[in-house]
């Protein structure tokens, strides 16, 4: 009978084995893997069965579509020479500079931001090559498929035929030649060094560059074909021509962005991100409102002086509320804030002494109302001794006061700016914080005073534009402007209606479901017709909003119902242990909901809400049908039946061009917003 | 050994139920200034509810409990003032994931205790290099494992100041091997003169570190004592029962 071992000591490995060498691929074991499939005979066979047929349909799509855009019988001639129309519709000839500096300050702002949240990313050059390989075999094809039946054929099928080389025409035989080329650079690429490509990268960037570059290029070289017996457009000034716009908005984005880096180097990061975010806001009110709507602007009523008395103009009233209010926010925004009542009734008193004053409808009772809301302040001042406490008490209170202002008849500017400092006023103690947080806080309130005060002016300011419609905004310009104004407005929308969803008081629950399920229950197109024809017999007459404000409401309630409902499955996401947490470390409510809850619940459903974007973005062409006139119908009307003769049904051209033109964008947007996922993706649980 | 000063937890005849089911049957206890007082009963015994009942994360129904002479009431602002005096700890760590290390421990600072983002992140700093991970400071909470995310957790609640610190079994969502740093962490808060009531099934710790040990069963205080008294001569059937399933 031997021993049993007690136990066996194997040792330790020293170092890790590398991985061993993948075997060559030769043509038969890409065949197999990529056409065949599976490992047994019979579905080896089937699978191969399947990829054939489908190849043959594939084929055959492509071979369609490229004898659709190729037969000679097609009048491409319809969009390149109404590409301006499609843009900006009727905007005027000696304007159009403003459509470009609009463009300008969107590419100086995009730069900018590339820098600052450090988007620049590397681009694997594996992928890079393999990416221009197949775009070479499409070419190639392209040029392959597109001959005509009628030529003589080398391949001949019902479904599938092939003509010989002899009778490609020239533009034919070049697109052959450049997918040949941009195919053998990559496929020699790829050879030569293999799967270590996989290993190298260049900057995305510099792909971009390059690319942008190429389509520079091409823009200089080739002239788009204009249809007989018409001419070149007379080169009225360098607005009106496709190159040199271009070409500048080209540099300035380069110079931008070395502009950005200078910035990086001698600002702070944070700072920088402020300015932009700030910029990004502000651009998108001055590009509609002062670029592109070229107002004319009584400076009378904007700094007072003549009949308009300094405190009734935008200047005055901007001063008295971004000086007064900041000080009182500040003031309500000190932590340890145990000096109560007397000053602050004084300052409420005076501020709306001062409203009865500019504006002679408020009747005395508003100062009564502000009086006693100092008293109240005063008992709540003895009463309470916590500082946080008691801003939230006169924040509340002057919100009340604000409430009861609503209801006198004044200037609907001033209600607004009333309404916007109760606002401040209430959530100052949550977010005053730091001497730092307080001298945010002020900005944002001077900039938010400014925000209404501009928009009140320019929008009553009358366009200086001499209109060949009724409005300056149209083509893909104003399918741009709704969708960015849905996002824009809907989201902050769709936020607050999540939250009221998911809150546990039943009010906020029951008007946000009802909100919601009446919303989405409706199609959007209904809502238009809502806003452009019916809500006018609602409202009170005298108030009317203009007919492109009135689709933008509509569209960003229509839209908020579903980012609401995108945002309602983050926030469901968010585990009962960060609600726990962020309560056991003292964040009151609104503080844990906006720094812990939102943050994750957004970047959890980020994939849904830029699908609702993209969404958002194609449905703003609905507004075809109601007159508006957007790229889709100038594309589809204006071009093929209004425009000059040569044109005339050119219909299936033009939509064929409007759905490759709609694809480029949503596909762009959705790329680069996969990389911005991405790029998230280090904060993920 | 236990100097109980001022008391700094009162708890009396604290019930609580969740529908029917009954969790805390009447805990009566007092925790001293400075003490170190570790829970340990079976699951389901109502002792992570009786801790979580101290910062009001569940609401007891009857009887009374007093954190540093602040009476738990409904009264908003003294839940707000005993919040900030408490830190807590949680068997699933609870970090923040989409802010990094340093973020998730100056959260608190910075938004209720209104201190500067400087002076925050100094004061952070010093906190990740007592729980002995200073080099994580800018990495996101993701990428660390189970242990240093739960020094982490500790960090976070210690940022605050607080005068007393709740674990609720710190210790059971961790890997064995990365126990101990976080035991570690933990004993040497205990000596540093932290007030801490402790849930854990880690006998070691109680008997190491604890003033005083409370058995729970059945949503009440079966039999407490010091961990010597436990461990050699328990003196209840449950407890021994307890005791000698896990020994």
């Amino acid at each position: 009978m031997t021993e049993q071992p007690q136990g066996i000591v194997h040792g330790s490995v020293e170092e890790f084995e590398r991985a061993p060498e993948a075997p060559p691929h030769g043509p038969r074991i890409w065949i197999r893997e990529n056409l065949l499939g599976g490992d047994t005979f019979s579905a080896q066979f089937f699978n191969g069965l399947l990829t054939f047929v489908f190849a043959l349909l594939a084929v055959n799509v492509l071979q369609f579509l490229t004898q659709y855009v190729f037969d000679p019988g097609r009048r491409w001639s319809a969009v390149t020479f109404n590409m301006k129309l499609m843009m900006v519709q009727a905007f005027p000839q000696a304007d159009l500079i403003r459509i470009w500096l609009s463009v300008g300050i969107f590419f100086a702002l995009v730069a900018l931001s590339i820098v600052a949240w450090d988007l620049r990313g590397q681009m694997n050059l594996y992928v890079l090559a393999r990416g221009l390989r197949s775009t070479g075999v499409f070419l190639m094809l392209m040029a392959v498929m597109h001959g005509a039946f009628e030529a003589s054929k080398i391949i001949n099928l019902p479904l599938f035929s092939i003509d010989s080389p002899a009778d490609w025409s020239p533009t034919r035989l070049v697109i052959f030649v450049i997918g040949l080329v941009i195919f053998g650079g990559a496929f020699w690429y790829l050879r030569s060094v293999g799967i270590l490509a996989k290993q190298r990268s260049v900057p995305f960037l510099s792909v971009l560059v390059v690319g942008m570059g190429l389509i520079t290029l091409v823009i200089w070289t080739i002239k788009l074909p204009i249809p007989e017996g018409q001419f070149e457009e007379t080169i009225g000034s360098i607005a009106t021509t496709t190159t040199w716009p271009w070409t500048i908005l080209f540099i300035v984005a380069i110079v931008f962005y070395f502009l950005g880096r200078w910035l990086t180097r001698h600002m702070e990061a944070a700072r920088f991100k402020r300015l932009l975010v700030f910029l990004w806001v502000f651009s998108y009110p001055v590009i509609i409102m002062v670029i592109q709507r070229k107002p004319i602007l009584l400076w009378g009523d904007i700094l007072g002086g003549g009949p308009t008395p300094f405190f009734e103009s935008a200047l005055g009233l901007f001063l008295v509320f971004s000086i007064v209010g900041g000080a009182v926010i500040w003031w309500l925004a000190l932590p340890a804030n145990l000096m109560v009542g007397r000053g602050l009734a004084i300052v409420i008193g005076a501020l709306l002494a001062v409203t009865s004053w500019i504006v002679p409808e408020v009747p005395t009772w508003t100062v009564v109302v502000a009086s006693l809301a100092g008293a109240a302040l005063i008992v709540a001042g003895a009463m309470i001794r916590d500082g946080t406490e008691i801003a939230r008490v006169i924040g509340s209170i002057l919100a009340v006061v604000a409430l009861l202002v609503w209801f006198v008849p004044m200037p609907f500017i001033l209600r607004s700016l009333i309404i916007t400092f109760a606002l401040f006023a209430v959530i100052a103690p949550s977010f005053g914080g730091t001497t730092q947080g307080r001298t945010r806080m002020i900005f944002t309130w001077v900039a938010m005073v400014f925000l209404v005060v501009a928009t009140f002016v320019l929008g009553a300011a009358e366009t200086a534009l001499e209109f060949q419609s009724t409005t300056f905004l149209g083509g893909f310009n104003l399918s741009i402007l709704l969708a960015i104004s849905g996002v824009v407005l809907s989201f902050p929308l769709g936020v607050v209606l999540a939250l009221a969803r998911t809150s546990t008081m039943p009010i906020f629950r029951i008007l946000a479901t009802g909100y919601i399920e009446i919303v989405r229950s409706v199609p959007l197109i209904t809502w238009l017709f809502f806003g452009s024809v019916m809500l006018a017999l609602f409202l009170p007459s005298g108030v009317a909003f203009d007919e492109i404000v009135r689709v933008v409401g509509a569209i960003s309630i229509f839209s908020a119902a579903y980012v609401a409902e995108n945002i309602r499955g983050g926030l469901q996401s968010i585990g009962r242990g960060q609600y726990e947490a962020a309560s056991a470390m003292g964040l009151s409510t609104v503080q844990s909901t906006s720094l812990i809850v939102l943050p994750q619940a957004i970047r959890a459903v980020l994939p849904a809400l830029v699908g609702s974007i993209i969404v958002g973005f194609k449905d703003t062409s609905l507004v075809a049908i109601i007159g508006l006139a957007d790229v889709l119908l100038i594309a589809k009307t204006f071009v093929p039946t209004q425009s000059n003769p040569s044109f005339r049904g050119t219909t299936a051209q033009m939509l064929f061009f409007i759905a490759i033109f709609y694809w480029v964008f949503t596909f762009t947007f959705s790329r680069l917003a996969l990389r911005y996922e991405k790029s998230l993706g280090l904060g993920e649980r | 050994m236990s100097d109980s000063g001022k008391p700094m937890i009162v708890a009396e005849g604290v019930k609580k139920w969740f529908g029917d089911f009954q969790a805390l049957a009447g805990v009566t206890t007092t925790v001293g200034e400075r003490d170190v007082v570790v829970i340990i009963g079976p699951s389901g015994s109502g002792k992570s509810t009786f801790i979580r009942c101290i910062n009001r994360l569940e609401v007891h129904q009857e009887g009374r409990i007093a954190v540093d002479g602040i009476e738990l009431t409904n009264d908003l602002r003294n839940i707000d003032a005993i919040r900030r005096e408490v830190g807590m700890v949680f068997q699933s760590f609870n970090l923040f994931p989409h802010l990094t290390v340093l973020e998730n421990i100056t959260l608190a600072p910075i938004w209720v205790r209104k201190k500067t983002r400087t002076e925050s992140e100094e004061a952070g700093m010093q906190l990740l290099e007592r729980v002995g991970i200073p080099e994580q400071a800018d990495k996101y909470p993701g990428q660390l494992s189970g242990g240093q995310q739960q020094r982490v957790a500790i960090a976070r609640s210690l940022a605050m100041n607080p005068k007393v610190m709740l674990f609720d079994e710190p210790t059971s969502a961790l890997d064995p091997e990365m126990i101990k740093e976080v035991l570690d962490v933990m004993k040497e808060l205990a000596l540093s003169g932290m007030t801490m009531i402790v849930v854990t099934h880690e006998m070691g710790f109680a008997r190491e570190v604890a003033d005083r040990v409370l058995f729970f069963d059945y949503g009440t205080i079966v039999e407490e004592g010091t961990p010597e008294h436990f461990f050699t001569n328990p003196q209840h059937d449950r407890t021994k029962l307890f005791l000698s399933q896990i020994l």
